[in-house]
């Protein structure tokens, strides 16, 4: 390995903290290669990963564990245009991303 | 920005919890991290301010003043990277070079002390990182 990020686990941590993920419908915007969604997808309910860059979500789409597969869904999309119904997330997490 | 949020907002039941992650740059010094040893070792060469960051925050105010949101709660971490060599942390940088370049005395300093350090050395950078929770108001 030539490089590690986080060994400490800050940002599980934090996202651990919000109790609000889970059961949740979640939108991430921002979910890039999806290292971020990964770390909470497992006890929400269904997650939404947005992001304008195709090779990032074809890349999340391609590394996503088995189990998280019927989880979350990858949507090519700018966040400035959420091609979502009103009310339809529990949660959003803006990833890095605002 | 406040579109985007504004565009959140109408996703998001009322009541809802909005995350906003994000990185504070400009980027910590660069280290030289050998077990418990960590060695300073310069800092970055800052291309331009972080003028994003300035204007995700005032986005954050300008919802928060609008009541389309309210603050719940604002925490930080540091989000650290390790290398084991300069060129991997050029690579990397190579995705924040809008920002922050690697100058090349410092390059050399680190080359230096990975080699007088050995294997158990790191290069380390700490960013420093924001957690605002927000809440989508009812009304």
């Amino acid at each position: 390995m030539t490089s590690s990020f986080d060994p400490e686990g800050f940002e599980p941590a934090a996202l651990a903290a919000v109790p609000e993920l889970t059961g949740a419908r979640v939108l991430e915007i921002g979910a890039g290669d999806g290292r971020m969604t990964w770390q909470y997808a497992a006890r929400s309910q269904a997650v939404v990963g947005l992001d304008p860059d195709g090779e990032a979500l074809a890349y999340l789409l391609e590394e996503t564990p088995p189990l998280l597969r019927r989880r979350v869904c990858p949507v090519r999309a700018h966040s400035e245009h959420l091609p979502f119904a009103s009310e339809r997330f529990d949660a959003s997490l803006l990833a890095w991303s605002l | 920005m406040v579109h985007a949020l504004t565009e959140v907002w109408r996703a998001l039941v009322p009541g809802a919890v909005l995350l906003d992650i994000r990185p504070y740059l400009p980027f910590g010094p660069l280290e030289l991290v050998e077990r418990e040893h960590v060695q300073f070792l310069g800092r970055l060469e800052e291309v331009q301010f972080d003028a994003d960051g300035a204007s995700a925050d005032q986005a954050i105010s300008e919802v928060l003043r609008r009541g389309l949101f309210a603050l719940d709660r604002a925490d930080s971490f540091y989000y650290s990277g390790y290398w084991n060599s300069v060129r991997d942390l050029r690579e990397y940088l190579r995705e924040w070079e809008d920002y922050a370049r690697l100058p090349r005395h410092l390059a050399g300093e680190a080359r230096k002390g990975l080699k007088a350090a050995g294997r158990q050395a790191w290069l380390r950078i700490q960013t420093y990182v924001v957690v605002n929770r927000l809440r989508k108001n009812r009304a």
